[in-house]
């Protein structure tokens, strides 16, 4: 069993206060990811988790015991680090064995959990061979496998993923789910990429400059980002924003964006009750937005096309409303720059934001 | 005018070929992207055309003028390094009118050109700033400008997006799509990156072990590549590549998977023709396979669901059947858990089969 509670944990370096009052649980076996752009406070929680910084204020609590004065060593936790030095002539079971010699256990204890987790990670094959020559792959693997023989109660992993290049990131992302999931031990995984928590984690804690934004599935996370933040880090391309006013007439409700109008009368309520003004701003996804040759219905919007990428799979099209940037990712399409299209949004994945408090409104 | 042509280019370093009898022809005005990996031969390409490296054959014609002899001072060739190194003590203005003023233009004539480029690359307002003031993006802006003031005849880009996170990569390739458009400089782009080669380019020249193993637009990469390793490279995720070997069965002809097999009776003229052997390998690309919770048609298998990734806006999703795992791209609305079973088909006109021995394309 391995919950893990933060209780308003706080961290302060002098006067910069690197993680700001975060109150979070994970449950037994989850696999959560912490989130956020550099210097959002991400690293250090995990390292006041792990035990190697000191919370200035708050607890840190694992199976409903305060952890805050027991030693690294003594918290039963596993911490996977991106790029562990491992000597190139050592033999792949000594890697693993390693911990366990340190602990002192017996030869023959140390051959079955070498072996049991071995297997587990699909690398017995490997346990005579020296380190030296392996796959990223299999590296990581035994790395895993260094951190498993503990049997700890929490992994703690350090962005592991974070010196692969593109494709091999891609690649070693579904395994990696899929080993941890396998393993059902409570993880914890930090990193910047957002496809990659989105990806992988149960629960993703999304944070910026020390403060919690969001704590949700990846679903929620990508289709209800509760602001402004969260809805323009998460997702790539990013989200489209546009400022508009929100107007009333005639018995109908729109969003006036200046270069257009755009019909929002039967999300007119919520977004009269929860509004603190007329300052909106509207979120579309770059995926949500239909490009066509003609006018496609009433709330067709004319756009200019400067640049188009195509990615394989689907096409980047970056055009402009009038002034407005937007950026759509649609299939692939044959159109070129310069073209001018008709773009429309998917109306149930459209999002309303209150621009002054940054909260989602829809 | 800037066209490059390159013909029978080699050179050797010792007993490694570095690059190895390479024949291309970049237009006038063309954006080119070298796409390869690490140690492909890129950057020694990139150095005979500027000139600071000589090939041990061949010729690199400018224009149409052979150059092989030209010091690189007089080849008009405009270079930029991932490690773009600013002048941390001059200012963004002087820094790119550096190569102005080496040539001794006029005040005027100088104030007027960086100041058409610094507008171009939108950085006209960070001209009185020192590079240390500037963002990782801003820099490289800087860096292009003092590399196209000269006004060259090519600008050859050597992993300019390299250093850059995942976000500023994708905002600067779009930057930079624009700015060519703008620019109508020939561009020359080394990458390792292949989704930057694709999204860029007019064309491009992937490149493997010093050798250019097809040069083609972005679309012809994709859909039509000529071997094993241009299908693998190009794309991502991965084109699933599946062992198999022909059987003649029952008056059809199948690709015996083991786990599966499928039928390629309609493509049995040209696979008789063109295989080596017996020993061919079936590539389909994840997006061109279909899930679905019931079997469709009769070239349906039985899959099961071995992990999926909301990597949004794709979901992937890597099935197995029996022992071969496979990757699939599924729409967003797409919900399914580890274990799961499912049904999955290929889309008949989307695969592709490669000879085994030869690694050539057949299909």
């Amino acid at each position: 069993m391995a919950v893990v509670r933060l209780e308003s944990l706080t961290k302060r370096f002098g006067n910069v206060v690197a993680v700001n009052n975060l109150s979070l649980e994970i449950k037994d076996g989850e696999f959560v990811s912490f989130l956020g752009p550099s210097g959002c406070g991400k690293t250090t929680t995990l390292r006041m988790i792990a035990g190697v910084e000191r919370p200035t204020d708050g607890k840190i609590c694992i199976d409903d015991v305060v952890v805050n004065d027991l030693p690294s060593k003594d918290r039963d936790i596993a911490m996977v680090f991106q790029f562990y030095v491992m000597y190139p002539a050592m033999k792949v079971f000594d890697q693993i064995a390693f911990p366990l010699k340190m602990r002192g256990a017996s030869k023959d204890e140390i051959k079955k959990s070498v072996r049991e987790v071995a297997t587990i990670l699909g690398i017995d094959h490997l346990l005579n061979f020296p380190v030296g020559g392996l796959t990223m792959g299999e590296r990581q693997r035994i790395e895993l496998a260094r951190a498993m023989v503990r049997r700890p109660k929490v992994y703690l992993l350090d962005e592991p993923l974070t010196n692969l290049d593109a494709k091999l990131r891609g690649r070693m992302r579904g395994e990696l789910k899929r080993l941890i999931k396998t393993l059902r031990t409570t993880t914890i995984y930090v990193t910047h990429d957002q496809l990659e928590a989105i990806s992988m984690a149960d629960r993703i804690a999304v944070m910026t400059l020390g403060s919690l934004q969001q704590y949700d599935t990846p679903e929620n996370m990508y289709d209800h980002p509760t602001n402004l933040f969260v809805a323009g880090f998460i997702g790539t391309p990013a989200i489209n924003f546009v400022d508009c006013s929100f107007v009333e007439k005639d018995g109908r409700a729109f969003l006036d964006a200046g270069e257009f109008v755009y019909d929002i009368t039967e999300f007119r309520e919520n977004v009269a009750k929860d509004s603190t003004s007329p300052e909106l701003i509207l979120g579309i996804r770059p995926e949500h937005i239909l490009v066509n040759k003609q006018r496609a219905g009433e709330n067709s919007i004319r756009a200019q096309v400067n640049v188009v990428e195509p990615t394989g799979n689907r096409t980047i099209v970056r055009m402009s409303v009038g002034k407005h940037p937007m950026v759509a990712n649609t299939g692939v399409l044959a159109i070129s720059p310069d073209e001018k299209v008709w773009i429309s949004f998917d109306r149930t994945k459209i999002h309303i934001f209150d621009k002054k408090t940054e909260r989602m409104i829809i | 005018m800037g066209k490059v042509a390159l013909r029978g280019i080699t050179k050797r370093f010792g007993e490694k070929i570095a690059v190895n009898e390479l024949d291309l022809e970049v237009a006038d005005g063309e954006f080119v992207c070298l796409l390869g990996p690490s140690g492909a031969g890129k950057t020694t390409i990139f150095r005979m055309i500027a000139g600071v490296e000589r090939p041990d054959e061949g010729e690199i014609h400018i224009d149409d003028v052979l150059v092989n002899q030209l010091p690189p001072k007089d080849r008009d060739i405009a270079m930029m390094f991932q490690s773009y190194a600013l002048y941390p003590h001059k200012t963004v203005y002087e820094n790119i009118a550096y190569p102005l003023r080496k040539r001794r233009l006029s005040d005027s004539d100088i104030k007027n050109r960086v100041n058409q480029v610094a507008e171009t690359l939108g950085i006209s307002p960070l001209l009185d700033r020192l590079p240390k003031q500037l963002s990782g993006g801003e820099k490289q802006r800087v860096a292009m400008g003092r590399a196209i003031v000269r006004q060259p005849k090519a600008l050859l880009l050597d992993e300019p997006l390299t250093n850059l996170d995942a976000k500023l990569r994708e905002q600067m390739r779009g930057e930079f799509k624009r700015l060519r458009r703008e620019l109508k400089t020939t561009i020359i782009l080394a990458t390792p990156d292949q989704l930057e080669a694709i999204s860029m380019g007019d064309r491009v020249a992937v490149m493997n072990f010093g050798n250019l193993l097809q040069f083609d637009s972005p679309d012809g990469l994709y859909n039509r590549p000529t071997n094993l390793f241009i299908a693998g490279f190009v794309g991502s995720p991965a084109m699933n590549f599946v062992e198999c070997t022909l059987v003649d069965r029952n008056g059809r002809v199948l690709l015996d998977a083991g786990d599966f097999r499928y039928d390629v009776s309609r493509f049995k003229d040209q696979i008789k023709q063109q295989a080596t052997s017996s020993e061919l390998k079936l590539g389909i690309r994840p997006e061109h396979i279909s899930m679905s919770r019931s079997r469709a048609d009769a070239e349906c298998y039985e899959a099961e669901i071995y992990v999926v990734e909301p990597a949004r806006p794709d979901i992937v999703v890597e099935i197995r059947i029996g022992k071969i795992l496979l990757t699939a791209l599924a729409p967003e609305t797409f919900r399914a858990n580890m274990g799961d079973k499912v049904w999955v088909s290929f889309d008949r006109e989307k695969i592709h089969i490669f000879d085994k021995k030869t690694e050539k394309t057949i299909l």
